[in-house]
């Protein structure tokens, strides 16, 4: 329930953020992605409860301002949070790199869920404009970011979940 | 006897001597001999003047700090205070100047009705450019209605709610615009991009066309109303194998600083989709 507060609140603000600031300041027109940044700093965390629930709250988030079907957003959305969530415990015990794998993973995941989204409405958008105006330079302002989000969201679940951070 | 009459001169030589000091003192002849005799009293007196006003400022200081940092402390708070104020007073100018813009072009338009909003936010997603408005179904906002700023076309209502609108701008990848140009009188269909550059297709290879012509909405397809200044063309292109020209325009909005826009509420889109004609089936 707490971990569910959390995630209203943390990506609500993450949403707010994204569609009033962070979408007008793009580098070409790839802007960083607050929500799924502040959704894989959480994630990332083993020990923290409700990684699933945050890429739903994420999902329906973005589908609610965004021009994109709800259950595209939850699509891409929670398939990278179930990926964060995934790669610490299967995959790596290296958060450095778990952190820039799963920004690299879900930031192509989101992108591509939307521009094949657009091409299935017929709409002309070139692939390689797609890749070099949008998504490379989204990637890179997102792993520019995506350090200080990772340690800000571990300050903030310190002060709900102390021992679970401190186990980690 | 004698000295009393010494004692009776002695005031009148004194005085003459005096006079005569006065004279040659007046007459510039002693300025050497004051020179000589003060030079060496001017540092003496300045070193005391010093160090006088050291110790008045060392005995006055505590009060004067104390004053002044209380000075200092209602200055700054007076300063910050009207900074906000100028600051609020900066924004009013603006919100004011740019409703007052609205109501020039809502006044050049009087068959239409329109809805003021405020633009609240943007779509995530860089593929698409959206924007969010304060204004919804309950300030009678439906679906379809197209949406203009003070320069000329901004988009068209897409979806909404009971106090918020999604609206597509025309520089959208998706967005489609029935436009004519002036003075050729040529109709197009313009398109927006991923990169918010606007192009016109479909345009008859018989019109002549030049930079700096009009668009404006040519009111075909039902989805605009007609005559909303759009932009200005910038180049045209013309194939000699093509079967239409493209040309590519400004768009005389500005939308990365859009802030306040109208929609048109009396406007009604018309759907023209089930009077196309299908492909016949074999």
């Amino acid at each position: 329930m707490l971990s569910t507060l959390l995630a209203v609140v943390c990506l609500g603000a993450a949403t707010a953020l994204q569609t009033t600031i962070a979408i007008q300041m793009p580098l070409l027109r790839g802007p960083v992605d607050l929500v799924l940044l502040t959704m894989i700093a959480w994630c990332l965390r083993p020990r923290l409860p409700g990684a699933y629930i945050w890429g739903a709250v994420a999902g329906l988030l973005v589908g609610f301002v965004s021009e994109q079907p709800g259950w595209l957003t939850l699509a891409s959305y929670g398939s990278a949070a179930l990926l964060a969530a995934a790669l610490p415990r299967r995959v790596w015990d290296v958060p450095l790199l778990n952190l820039f794998a799963a920004v690299l993973v879900g930031s192509v995941l989101v992108h591509a869920a939307t521009y094949g989204y657009i091409a299935i409405l017929q709409t002309t958008v070139s692939l390689q404009d797609a890749l070099n105006l949008v998504l490379l330079p989204s990637l890179v302002l997102n792993f520019l970011l995506a350090l200080p989000i990772y340690g800000l969201m571990g300050e903030f679940a310190k002060l709900f979940y102390p021992v679970e951070v401190a186990n980690e | 006897m004698r000295s009393s009459n010494r004692r009776k001169w002695q005031p009148l030589i004194i005085a003459l001597g005096v006079l005569g000091v006065l004279a040659l003192a007046f007459g510039g002849y002693l300025n050497p001999v004051s020179g000589a005799l003060l030079r060496p009293l001017l540092p003496i007196q300045a070193w005391l003047n010093t160090r006088f006003l050291a110790f008045q400022t060392f005995l006055e200081a505590p009060a004067d700090t104390a004053r002044l940092q209380q000075e200092n402390e209602l200055l700054e708070q007076e300063v910050a205070r009207l900074q906000a104020q100028v600051i609020a007073l900066q924004q009013q100018v603006t919100e004011v100047e740019i409703l007052s813009a609205l109501l020039d072009f809502a006044r050049a338009q009087p068959s239409n009705q329109y809805q003021a909003a405020a633009v609240i936010g943007r779509d995530p997603s860089p593929f698409l450019q959206y924007i969010l408005i304060n204004r919804g179904s309950d300030d009678g906002l439906r679906r379809g209605m197209p949406v203009v700023s003070a320069e000329g076309l901004v988009g068209r209502v897409t979806a909404v709610t009971a106090n918020a609108a999604r609206v597509q701008l025309i520089t959208d990848p998706a967005a489609l615009v029935d436009v004519r140009i002036l003075p050729a009188e040529a109709d197009g269909v313009m398109t927006g991009s991923l990169t918010a550059d606007l192009f016109i297709d479909q345009i008859p290879v018989t019109a002549s066309l030049q930079s700096g012509d009009l668009v404006l909405t040519s009111g075909l397809g039902g989805g605009y109303p007609a005559n909303i200044l759009v932009g200005q063309v910038t180049s045209v292109r013309n194939e000699a194998t093509a079967l239409f020209q493209q040309a590519s325009l400004d768009a005389v909005t500005d939308f990365a600083r859009l802030e306040i826009v109208l929609v048109i509420i009396n406007f009604r889109p018309i759907d023209v989709t089930p009077l196309l004609p299908t492909p016949a089936v074999p």
